[in-house]
C-alpha cells in the first residue's frame, strides 16, 4: 500500500498535509498523535469514508481512490471504534456482513462466505460466541468480532481506528497480539493509537502526527525516545525498559 | 483449484444444493441449519396457516354469518346448506373477499416497509410514513374529495401526492446538506409531513361541512368498507414490487442496520440501497392510503413483534413481518366491522390494539427507547 502526498480533512478543514508513506504486508504500522491531530481522518480517508483532498494511494498497484466501494472493500477492510448497535444481530451474522458487500446488490452470502466467516471467528478465538447477540457482548469481545469481520472480508490490508482504546489491559493485550499475529500471517496492518507503549511493544513501524504533518516511518525501538514524545504530546516522558523473567518490556511514563 | 472455483460459482448462483456445496469444500455444512433458521421457517409456516384460517373465518363472519357448509357449496353441491348459493356468491366474491384481500396486502406491505425502514434508519420506532408519504397521500385524497372527483382520480391523486411528499423530503434533505444523511431525512420528513398536514387542515376548513368534510374525515380515519376488486388489483403491484425489492436487499439492509459507514467500508452501495428502499416503501405507503385511508401503527408495531420472535436478521424478519402484518390487518378489519352494530374506522382499531401491545413489547424486550 503506497500513499503519496495525501491530504485529508473534514469539509473545508484540512487536518493532514501531504502524507507519504507505504505499508507492506507483514508490517504493523502504528500512528501516534494527540487527540484531534488527524489520525482518524487519515484512516477514514483510506477507508473511503472521507473524500481525499489531494494525493494518491495505490494498493497492489491499483488506484484506491478511483475504485468502487466494492473494489475498495476487496483491497482494504476497516475496523471502526466499536459501538453498541441498535439491533441484536447474532455474532456470526455480523461477521458474514463483511462479505455481503462483495456480492451483487441483490444477493446474500454464499455457502463459502459462511465458511469464511466461521474461519475468521475461529482465528480470533470467538467461535463459541457465534450465535450470541452482538449487542450483548463486552467491549473487548465486540472488538474481536469486528476484527473477525475485517478478516472475513478477505482484504490484504486492515485499518484500525484506536483498536485498544476503551479496552481493559487484558483485552488490549489480546487484540494487539492478535494484530501482530495477523501481520505475521501476511496481512498489512495500519492502526492509530494513543499509547506509545502499544507502538513499542506491538508495532514494526511507527509514525507520529503533529501539526498536520506526518513523520517518516521509523523503527519504534529506536525512534520513540523521550524527546520525540515530548515534541508530539508537549509533555515530558520517561522511556525505559522493565525486565521481567529475562525479557525486556518497554514502558513510557509521562512526567508532570 | 479450478474445480473449487467452479464449485464456488455454482454455490453462489444456487445451482448446487447446500449439501453438495459442503461436500465440495469438504467442510461442515452451511451454517444456515442453525436453530434460528428453523425458528424462522416454523414461524413462516405457522403464520401462513394462521393467515389461511383467519381468511376463512373472516369470510364466514359478518352481519350475515355463513357456515363452512355454505361456503363449500360454491365449489361442490352441498346438502343441508342454509343459504342459497347465489347469495353466498355475492356475499363472498363481491363483498367480503375483496375487502379481506385488500387487508392482507396492505398489512403485508406496510409491515415490510416498516421493517426495512427501521433497519436503514437504525431505529425501531420508525414507521413507513416517517418521510411524509402518508400525509402527502392524505392531502391528495382530501384534495380529490374536495373537488368532488371520481373515485379513481382520488386514488391517483393520493398516490401521486404520497410520492411527491417523499421526493420533497429528499430534495429538502439534500438542500439542507451536512452529514448523517439518515437522520437528516427523518427530520426533513417531519417538516414535509407537517406541511401536508397543514394543507389537509386548509382543505377541511374550506370543505362543505354538510357533505365533503365528513367524507374527508372518514377517509383520513381509514376504512376498507367500500373496497372492490379493482382496489385489490391497484394494491397488488406496488406491494409486490416493494416487498420483493426489500426482500432482495435483505442482506444489504442487514449491513446498513449496523452503521452506514461500516456498510460502506464493506463495499455496500449505501446510497443505492437506501434509494431503492425509499422507493419501495413510498410505493406501498402511498397506495395503502389511496385504497384504505390512513391506517396507523401497523408498520411500526408488526416488525417489532416479528423481531421479538425471529430476531433482527432481515432474511427471517421480512417474510415473518409480512405474514404477521397480513394476519394482523385482516383481524383488525374484522374487529372494525364486527365489534359494534355500526362499522368502526380501521385506524381506531389498529391504534387501540397497537398502543397497548407496543407497551407490552417495550417492557418485555427491556430495551425501552434506548438507541
Amino acid at each position: 500500500m503506497q500513499i503519496d502526498n495525501l491530504s485529508c480533512g473534514y469539509g473545508a478543514r484540512t487536518v493532514i498535509h501531504k502524507a507519504s508513506f507505504s505499508v507492506a504486508l507483514g508490517q504493523v504500522h502504528c500512528i501516534l498523535g494527540p487527540n484531534g491531530s488527524g489520525k482518524t481522518a487519515l484512516l477514514k480517508t483510506l477507508a473511503g469514508l472521507l473524500p481525499p483532498r489531494a494525493g494518491n494511494c495505490t494498493v497492489n498497484g491499483r488506484n484506491l481512490f478511483a475504485s468502487s466501494a466494492r473494489e475498495k472493500a476487496e483491497m482494504i477492510s476497516f475496523v471502526p471504534q466499536s459501538h453498541a448497535p441498535v439491533f441484536p444481530f447474532a455474532v456470526l451474522d455480523v461477521v458474514v456482513m463483511g462479505l455481503v458487500g462483495r456480492r451483487s446488490i441483490w444477493s446474500g452470502p454464499s455457502c463459502s462466505d459462511w465458511t469464511a466467516a466461521e474461519q475468521a471467528l475461529d482465528k480470533t478465538g470467538m467461535t463459541s460466541f457465534a450465535m450470541r447477540p452482538y449487542s450483548g457482548l463486552s467491549g473487548g469481545e465486540r472488538q474481536m468480532v469486528l476484527i473477525a469481520r475485517a478478516l472475513a472480508q478477505g482484504s490484504s490490508f486492515i485499518l484500525l481506528d484506536e483498536p485498544a482504546s476503551s479496552l481493559d489491559f487484558a483485552n488490549q493485550t489480546k487484540s494487539l497480539r492478535l494484530l501482530r499475529d495477523l501481520a505475521d500471517a501476511g496481512h498489512g496492518i495500519l492502526m492509530s493509537s494513543h499509547n506509545p507503549e502499544h507502538a513499542l511493544r506491538y508495532a514494526t513501524h511507527v509514525q507520529t502526527v503533529h501539526n498536520g504533518r506526518i513523520t517518516t516511518v521509523e523503527n519504534p525501538a529506536t525512534a520513540l525516545d523521550s524527546e520525540m514524545l515530548e515534541r508530539v504530546y508537549g509533555l515530558r516522558f520517561m522511556v525505559s525498559n522493565v525486565c521481567s523473567g529475562g525479557q525486556d518490556y518497554p514502558v513510557c511514563i509521562p512526567i508532570g | 483449484m479450478l474445480t473449487e472455483q467452479l464449485a464456488e460459482s455454482e454455490c453462489t448462483t444456487g445451482r448446487r444444493s447446500r449439501r453438495s456445496c459442503a461436500v465440495a469444500f469438504q467442510q461442515q455444512p452451511c451454517v444456515d441449519k442453525s436453530a434460528r433458521v428453523r425458528t424462522g421457517r416454523i414461524a413462516c409456516v405457522v403464520l401462513a396457516v394462521g393467515c389461511v384460517i383467519t381468511v376463512v373465518l373472516s369470510v364466514c363472519s359478518g352481519a350475515y354469518p355463513l357456515s363452512i357448509r355454505d361456503i363449500l357449496q360454491l365449489f361442490t353441491p352441498m346438502e343441508g346448506a342454509d343459504t342459497p348459493v347465489e347469495t353466498v356468491r355475492t356475499l363472498i366474491v363481491d363483498v367480503r373477499m375483496p375487502r379481506i384481500m385488500a387487508a392482507l396486502f396492505m398489512g403485508a406491505g406496510l409491515s415490510a416497509a416498516g421493517a426495512s425502514y427501521q433497519g436503514i434508519f437504525r431505529n425501531s420506532l420508525v414507521s413507513p410514513d416517517i418521510l411524509g408519504a402518508s400525509s402527502g397521500a392524505g392531502f391528495g385524497a382530501a384534495l380529490g374529495l374536495l373537488i368532488g372527483a371520481h373515485f379513481l382520480v382520488i386514488q391517483t391523486l393520493a398516490f401521486c401526492f404520497g410520492i411527491i411528499a417523499v421526493l420533497l423530503t429528499c430534495v429538502l434533505g439534500r438542500a439542507v446538506g451536512g452529514s448523517h444523511s439518515s437522520l437528516r431525512l427523518v427530520l426533513t420528513g417531519m417538516v414535509t409531513g407537517s406541511i401536508f398536514v397543514a394543507g389537509i387542515s386548509i382543505i377541511k376548513t374550506v370543505a362543505d361541512p354538510a357533505d365533503t368534510l365528513p367524507s374527508i374525515t372518514f377517509w383520513l380515519m381509514g376504512s376498507l368498507a367500500g373496497v372492490k376488486w379493482a382496489d385489490v388489483w391497484v394494491l397488488l403491484p406496488p406491494v409486490c414490487i416493494g416487498g420483493g425489492l426489500m426482500y432482495a436487499l435483505r442482506w444489504k439492509l442487514n449491513a446498513m442496520s449496523l452503521s452506514d459507514e461500516e456498510a460502506r467500508t464493506m463495499g455496500v452501495d449505501v446510497a443505492r440501497v437506501r434509494m431503492l428502499t425509499l422507493v419501495g416503501a413510498t410505493l406501498i405507503s402511498s397506495v395503502v392510503v389511496a385504497v384504505g385511508g390512513l391506517v396507523g401503527w401497523v408498520g411500526l408495531l408488526v416488525p417489532h413483534m416479528a423481531r421479538f420472535i425471529v430476531g433482527p436478521n432481515n432474511r427471517e424478519l421480512l417474510p415473518v413481518s409480512m405474514l404477521m402484518g397480513a394476519c394482523y390487518l385482516v383481524i383488525a378489519d374484522d374487529l372494525a366491522r364486527l365489534l359494534f352494530r355500526t362499522e368502526f374506522p380501521l385506524s381506531v382499531v389498529t391504534c387501540a390494539c397497537g398502543a397497548p401491545v407496543f407497551l407490552i413489547l417495550l417492557r418485555r424486550s427491556g430495551r425501552g427507547w434506548a438507541q
